[in-house]
């Protein structure tokens, strides 16, 4: 009996979560292969430090989603089960027109008690249409809800009599869609508003910086990593194997191909990258590129992260993060609040949709100024405590999920070519909710799916490739 | 007002002595009653003034308290937090690690075993001291069950012994047992009642009220103690449900035992008339 060769594509999240639940479902042995294009592992889980101090901060993703106040929880369950200790985060203030708004009593001293009071009606309905049960059950959630509640979350802020009430739920929540309300569901938008109850969700991070899990997961994975190796193509060949080409760095700048056979290949990329592989194979090409343009909904965010001499804003902002009514609405972290040892401060602004697009193309400089001065009139006065500013970008590395858009069944997501080439899977957040939970959902859900293979036909060569039919635009 | 209180922090203050009632089933002293936790009997807090006294009778004995409300309109967060916990810890040691102190969007609360301080802008201090009242009194009634059960401990080791053997010379002993036993009962139900208020569902949207009610629940770790408390009742009521178990088993075996030379000795008196009436018998 020779090993399983499987190949993933990819060493980001999803690609070290699909080698983990691997090396937990499969009793056959098997080789495992991590192809990552670039020199790290992690992709958006990144923590990085500052020249001017160690102090760590997130580049990438800031927070996981704590959904064991309502059910299970794989991925805390994960992140403890690696020996790792998580800090909760928190936050309710919104920074409108300058001033702090950290409950209610504030808006009602900032915008009157009619807006307060639809701030609460708004609040009602919204869990009136979302139980925990359905906020939990995301894929529940994007199946059912959708035919209940037609058209976009815009529609629904719409409604809204006091423009007030609106602007305040449109800064709360825009940095977490990653996009404009009207590119959104009803209930990825009520969903996005819903995760700031405490009964629904509570974030948290990890002790040490959240790449953390990324550490500790390789250290774990009994897998070939093949690092600066960026896969160029795919072929599915006759013989149920996979051929995979990749492009490697030679020392004096050139570049070599190489090439690599599996039996299982699962691409775990984000999904515009999707559209960099060449796919060979009976009509594979035409199935992935069916797949790609069904979930490409692309949703962007900007990370500016700024180091200050001390953090002089405690006066004003006491918790993890707040909402800021600039860049059409972003997320405004306390980064230092995770390292209390530390003198220096770091802020952190998250910029999503829209405006992260559009200031994407502008030079870091220009973006650490612009940064500084979205700072509320109150904390002008630290502008003179910079001292260095990153930026990163996340350009369509998440997924917006569009009004009226049709999910498809978790097989047919995570098969692209289920006939051409049922060995070929597809990993990422953007089949499932766009998440870090999403993704070990998805990791689990291929990772189940090829163990579940590799019992019932353990000769894994012997696959035989099927004609596709002319349709298959079956959907859930 | 009373002139042995201390003096307070700025001039827009107020200070007023107030009792905490454990369970009480009446307003003895007829004072306003500020806050109330309904336990049952409920816990108070009510205004003491020159007529309060203490209650005689059964009911547990209160606790006096300070509480100073104060408008911190215009004085700086760091002056008034200062202000108020120089105010706490007057005529104490300093700094007392028993007085904590919460800064939160514009309202700071001082609190300790003998007082609390409460500073907030004027329109909101009647928002939020409803909730820093609620907190005093679940706090005060937890910390009395704490010092109930932490006072126990001793008459449980005394007693501990007994879950295991129960001989004669504890028998004496079982009435005390009993009582002990009700009270630990007792304890478990003013425990159990204190759990809905303690857990009650965090606000959303919050109001200032809820975010200071929560932050303090927080900071005094009151559902970790809660359920502290908890794990200390069940030691309690595991041994005294033991001793009575083991007083239960002695006084049957003893009953038993009565009844076994009881008879014994009927038939023992019986078989000295048969031999009796043998020889007897014989004889004639």
């Amino acid at each position: 009996m020779t090993a399983c060769r499987i190949g993933i594509v990819g060493g980001g999240p999803g690609g070290l979560l699909t080698a983990w639940h691997l090396q937990q479902y499969v009793q056959a042995p098997c080789e495992i292969t991590i192809l990552e294009a670039s020199g790290r592992l992690g992709g958006k889980l990144q923590t990085l430090r500052f020249h001017h101090s160690p102090i760590p901060y997130e580049a990438g993703a800031a927070e996981f989603y704590d959904y064991s106040v309502t059910g299970e929880d794989p991925l805390k369950d994960l992140v403890l089960s690696l020996g790792l200790s998580i800090t909760p985060m928190g936050g309710s203030a919104v920074l409108l027109d300058g001033q702090v708004l950290a409950h209610l009593d504030d808006i009602e001293a900032h915008s009157g008690a009619a807006v307060r009071a639809e701030l609460e009606e708004f609040d009602r309905r919204a869990a009136d249409a979302l139980g925990r049960h359905e906020f939990f059950e995301a894929d529940l959630l994007m199946n059912h809800s959708l035919a209940q509640l037609p058209g976009t979350f815009a529609s629904r802020l719409e409604r809204l009599a006091q423009p007030q009430a609106r602007r305040f739920l449109e800064t709360l929540i825009h940095s977490d869609l990653a996009t404009e309300p009207d590119h959104t569901s009803v209930p990825y938008g009520l969903h996005n508003y819903l995760m700031n109850r405490p009964e629904y969700l509570r974030l948290y991070s990890i002790v040490g910086g959240n790449e953390r899990l990324i550490e500790e997961l390789v250290r774990r994975l009994d897998v070939r990593f093949q690092m600066r190796h960026r896969v160029t193509t795919i072929e599915a060949r006759p013989t149920g194997e996979y051929t995979v080409t990749a492009i490697t760095p030679g020392p004096d700048g050139t570049t070599s191909s190489c090439t690599r056979d599996f039996d299982y290949v699962i691409v775990a990329l984000p999904n515009p990258q999707l559209r960099q592989l060449c796919f060979v194979g009976n009509g594979v090409a035409d199935e992935v590129q069916r797949h790609q343009s069904h979930h490409a909904h692309p949703a962007h965010y900007l990370r500016m992260t700024l180091l200050f001499e001390r953090p002089f804003w405690r006066s004003v902002l006491q918790e993890s993060y707040c909402m800021l009514d600039q860049f059409g609405g972003c997320c405004l972290y306390d980064e230092s609040i995770r390292n209390p040892a530390a003198d220096e401060g770091v802020l952190g602004w998250l910029l999503g949709g829209k405006a992260a697009l559009e200031h994407s193309e502008r030079p870091d400089a220009e973006l650490i100024e612009l940064a500084l001065a979205s700072l509320p009139p109150a904390l002008q006065f630290g502008t003179g405590l910079f001292r260095e500013g990153r930026v990163h970008r996340w350009m369509a590395e998440v997924s917006a999920l569009p009004g009226g858009w049709k999910l498809w069944s978790a097989d047919r997501r995570h098969q692209p070519a289920p006939h051409a080439a049922p060995g070929l899977f597809l990993v990422g957040d953007y089949l499932f909710d766009s998440t870090l939970n999403g993704v070990l959902d998805s990791a689990g859900h291929v990772a189940g799916w090829i163990a579940g293979l590799l019992e019932t036909t353990p000769d894994h060569s012997r696959r035989t490739i099927t004609t596709p039919p002319p349709q298959q635009e079956t959907l859930s | 007002m009373t002139a042995a209180l201390p003096p307070v922090p700025w001039a827009s203050s107020q200070t007023q002595r107030l009792l905490f009632q454990p369970g009480v089933t009446a307003n003895p002293a007829g004072g306003t009653i500020l806050c109330e936790v309904a336990t049952h009997p409920p816990c108070r807090l009510v205004v003491a003034d020159a007529a309060t006294s203490a209650p005689g009778g059964t009911d547990p004995p209160q606790t006096s308290l300070e509480l100073l409300t104060a408008a911190n309109d215009g004085v700086p967060e760091a002056e008034a937090l200062q202000a108020l916990r120089n105010w706490a810890e007057q005529g104490r040691p300093h700094p007392d690690p028993a007085i904590q102190t919460l800064s939160l969007h514009g309202v700071q609360v001082v609190w300790g075993p003998e007082r609390v301080g409460v500073a907030a802008p004027g329109a909101r201090l009647p928002l939020v001291l409803p909730t820093v009242l609620e907190f005093v009194c679940l706090e005060q009634a937890l910390s009395g069950l704490e010092r109930r059960l932490a006072r126990s401990w001793p008459q449980l080791e005394e007693d501990s012994p007994l879950a295991f053997d129960f001989d004669h010379r504890a028998d004496r002993r079982r009435g005390d047992l009993a009582r002990r036993f009700q009270e630990v009962l007792g304890l478990r139900g003013r425990w159990a009642q204190l759990q809905p208020p303690l857990h009650r569902p965090l606000v959303y949207p919050p109001t200032l009220a809820s975010q200071v009610g929560e932050r303090l629940r927080e900071r005094a770790r009151l559902p970790e103690r809660w359920e502290s408390l908890g794990s200390q009742i069940d030691v309690f009521q595991n041994v005294y449900e033991q001793c009575a178990q083991r007083a239960h088993d002695w006084r049957l075996a003893w009953k038993g035992h009565t009844l076994e030379i009881l008879i014994i000795l009927l038939l023992l008196g019986q078989t000295l008339l048969l031999v009796f009436e043998l020889f007897a018998g014989r004889e004639a």
